[in-house]
């Protein structure tokens, strides 16, 4: 008897199970194996994928009491799979928010015409916490702001793909995306025989060439600014800059000279920097303009920026549309600047800036979730339903006191993936999805992405830092079901307007063949 | 290379050699004071005075006994230069400056730092101490030896490099300097048999005996070995091959005119060594000691003004 028979998803969507206890046809192969494989055999497969990241060193930091601790990277075997034709609508969708979203914060930064013609509320804008004036007037390369964005996606119960969020600012998790890919080919080789599924490595190429495209240099120095080796994400940035050829520096190995230019320094000298990754909030980059007792940043950097003598990644001031406010109006946003409906859904957001959304969020709370507009990471959220009365009355003085910070959307049932529990069986847990976006003179969004799991029963929260985990997450192209795009074509040989531009065996590519497709 | 990995991993090279030398240091002190009699067993104090420690133990210790020395040297994290302070160091060097390492550097260096920690907190009685030193000893060799085998010779390899040689001609001449502290005086007869067995207890904390006994026909006595460790040309813990090989490495690196000249006095204290009248007296011979500590200060100095940064 097959174990999906006694699999219950439980009223919820699962990414592989359909309620009848049936593999979804994109999974099948993957359902189909996994029965193979006795309980004992599946236990192996996960202790084999754990000795593999601590073997590769694959470690996110836990900072307590003034010591960090490596952890190894919690990861779970089972992948989620999404199929190719849905996964192509979705990142249709990424990219025209993307694109929208752009134009937003470099219309913001200059003319500010969405705020003159009423779409936007100006006052949500001017005083929100991630509203810089001093990056106001400056031209950027591109006109694009956000370069690389980590957008949330979550599945509700009835199947639909929503936005959670886009983080515009710093967004971490894709080495781990790449990383679980490299864990599951060592773990499961005979699964990729079966199954055509998108390769994720190309990203540091793409990314690289992105940061590349942002100076008028052929070869142009291109530097990632970490915070540092206490900081949660150091192995990423060390991570990306190693997979670049980049060098990984610090603010205090960088300085602005009198001409304006930001140079490292090295035991050669000074070397002129042309691009920089950053991966330090706007608050602590610059001294001179930010916050006085940055420590991490580099005084005048934001002075180089505007000069035009540097370029950074994201730019200073892109996370005004970040916030959750914001979010909120997109549907508004991608109307005004493309003239076209969203591809990829918003869940629906009440504002409580908003006096009618605001009764209706007050008389509603106990079934709502309340968000703060700028946070992330899920600081400050109440979820109505799982909140004590106390909690509650509290969440409603807060959001009178001052309702343009907070946001309301529908309690979604989140979709879940087989995952192994405890007791070595498979139990559906739930999971979301960040994609990557990276944007310059054209956009490009990752093969799926990181799928985060909650690891316990039940749970909803995916942190690492606090029990959640990861799977792989595979786009897998079917021949038998023709989704929009014919079968065997890979996004390796779709440009970007979505052409073919060649047909090839995907699985029998190598990476040299990937590369010199990329180059021609 | 940026400056500041530059220096990382300058100082990676510094505190690995501490540790290991630190740990050659306290086995080379215990086992003489097992070879003298009682009535001399006094100089624990000396050992303080020796890694540079007076102050610090000062103000945490009341006496300088036997164990009050040990927890001081070995796992004191409140003193720089122990042990644990060093592997400490160590690690968050390494840390900082990994993405430029071959990744089994930091796998190997984590698991002997934490195996390492946990025994040197587990409390140590003295028969299992000699044991728990020599790992340490063992594994700082086996880090070396994956780097040599599996990095790049690039600027951060010979920073490295530098780095270990400099830390290796300190502690060779802090451990010459505890026999020093040791000697005996020259009007108590009856202790002459102790003389030899003291100088070959120190050749053989530098696992320097069989090399001594290949170079040397004579017998152990103190000039011969001073003259081994300070002049020997191929023994690898002696002062003149460590400076031979600080400078080789030296050359190796951008724009090392200045740097390559601070080496010269350094140089000369060894080639012009009175190695016979310093072997009788003690204070002739601490004296030579600061001059060799006071010539690498000078050479830390050039260092770090020719390559490191100037932020800090």
């Amino acid at each position: 008897m097959s174990r999906w028979n006694n699999y219950d998803t439980e009223n919820f969507f699962d990414e592989l199970i359909n309620p009848e206890g049936k593999p979804r046809w994109a999974s099948e192969n993957v359902a189909r194996y996994l029965d193979s494989l006795s309980k004992e055999e599946l236990a192996e497969r996960q202790q084999a994928a754990e000795l593999a990241i601590h073997v590769m060193g694959i470690s996110f930091t836990v900072y307590t009491n003034n010591t960090g601790i490596d952890r190894d990277w919690p990861f779970d075997v089972v992948p989620r799979v999404i199929p190719e034709s849905e996964w192509r609508n979705i990142e249709r969708g990424l990219k025209q928010r993307m694109t929208a979203l752009n134009m937003f914060i470099n219309d913001i930064y200059h003319d500010q015409q969405i705020l003159k013609d009423g779409i936007v509320p100006s006052e949500l804008i001017l005083k929100s916490r991630d509203y810089r004036p001093e990056c106001r007037g400056v031209d950027v390369p591109l006109n694009i702001w956000a370069h690389i964005c980590g957008s949330d996606l979550v599945r509700d119960g009835d199947g639909t793909m929503y936005v959670l969020e886009d983080n515009l600012r710093v967004p971490s998790g894709v080495s781990y995306m790449m990383e679980n890919r490299e864990i599951m080919r060592r773990t499961f080789p005979e699964l990729f025989d079966s199954n055509d599924v998108l390769p994720v490595d190309e990203y540091p190429t793409k990314l690289f060439a992105m940061l590349a495209s942002l100076s008028e240099k052929t070869e142009p120095k291109v530097v990632v600014l970490t915070p540092g080796i206490y900081n949660s994400a150091y192995f990423e940035h060390a991570y990306l800059a190693q997979q670049m050829g980049a060098t990984l520096a610090e603010g205090r190995d960088m300085v602005v000279q009198d001409d304006d230019c930001v140079y490292l320094q090295t035991t050669e000298g000074l070397q002129l920097v042309d691009v920089i990754y950053r991966r330090i909030d706007d608050a602590f980059l610059d001294p001179e303009v930010f916050r006085k007792d940055s420590t991490l940043g580099v005084p005048g950097l934001v002075r180089a920026w505007k000069a035009g003598n540097v370029a950074l990644a994201n730019a200073p001031g892109a996370g005004v549309a970040d916030d959750k406010a914001v979010y909120a109006y997109l549907p508004e946003i991608i109307k005004y600047y493309l003239d076209e409906e969203p591809q990829v859904a918003n869940v629906p957001s009440y504002r409580c800036d908003q006096p009618e959304q605001l009764k209706y969020v007050l008389e509603h709370i106990h079934e709502l979730v309340i968000k703060p507009a700028n946070e992330s990471g899920g600081y400050g959220i109440v979820v109505g339903p799982h909140a004590s009365k106390k909690e509650l009355r509290e969440a409603a003085t807060l959001i009178q006191e001052n309702p343009r910070n907070f946001i309301a959307q529908p309690t979604l049932a989140l979709s879940t993936v087989p995952t192994l529990d405890d007791n070595d069986e498979l139990a559906p847990r739930h999971v979301d999805l960040r994609p990557f976006i990276l944007s310059g003179k054209d956009v490009y969004v990752t093969a799926g992405g990181l799928t985060r799991v909650a690891l316990t029963e039940g749970s909803l929260i995916v942190n690492s830092s606090q029990g959640g985990g990861s799977k792989d997450t595979w786009i897998v192209a079917d021949r038998d079901n023709p989704g929009p795009t014919e079968t065997g074509v890979t996004q390796d040989n779709i440009n970007d307007d979505g052409i073919v531009v060649a047909a090839t065996q995907p699985h029998l590519l190598s990476q040299d063949q990937n590369q010199s497709q990329e180059q021609s | 290379m940026l400056s500041r990995i530059a220096e990382n991993l300058y100082w990676l090279g510094r505190y690995i050699e501490r540790a290991e030398n630190t740990a050659r240091l306290f086995n080379v002190q215990a086992n003489l004071m097992l070879d003298l009699p009682k009535p001399y067993r006094f100089a624990w104090q000396s050992l303080v005075d020796i890694t540079g420690g007076n102050e610090v133990f000062g103000e945490h210790y009341d006496e300088a006994n036997a164990i009050n020395v040990q927890t001081f040297l070995l796992t004191d994290m409140k003193h720089a230069s122990s042990i644990a302070s060093s592997l400490h160091s160590a690690r968050e060097n390494l840390r900082a400056s990994r993405d430029g390492m071959p990744k089994e550097a930091w796998e190997e260096f984590n698991e002997f730092h934490q195996m390492t920690t946990k025994r040197l907190t587990a409390g140590m009685p003295s028969r299992t101490r000699f044991n728990v030193l020599n790992d340490i000893i063992t594994g700082c060799q086996q880090f070396l030896g994956l780097i040599a085998g599996t990095m790049d010779r690039n600027e951060g390899y010979y920073f490295l490099r530098l780095g270990r040689n400099m830390e290796r001609v300190d502690m060779t001449a802090r451990i010459i300097d505890v026999r020093s502290a040791n000697l005996l005086k020259k009007t108590e007869e009856d202790l002459t048999p102790y003389d030899s067995i003291q100088w070959m207890s120190v050749l053989k904390s530098l696992s320097g005996y069989q090399s001594y006994r290949s170079h040397t026909r004579g017998p152990v006595v103190g000039r011969e070995v001073l003259r081994f460790l300070v002049q020997n040309p191929e023994f690898p813990r002696s002062i003149q091959q460590c400076v031979d090989v600080v400078e080789v490495t030296l050359s190796k690196l951008p724009n090392h005119k200045t740097t390559l000249e601070a080496v010269t006095p350094l140089r000369e204290l060894i080639d012009t060594a009175p190695v016979r009248t310093l072997a009788d007296d003690s204070d002739r011979l601490h004296s030579f000691i600061d001059e060799v500590e006071q010539a690498l200060i000078n050479l830390h100095s050039a260092v770090a003004n020719s390559w490191f940064s100037v932020n800090h």
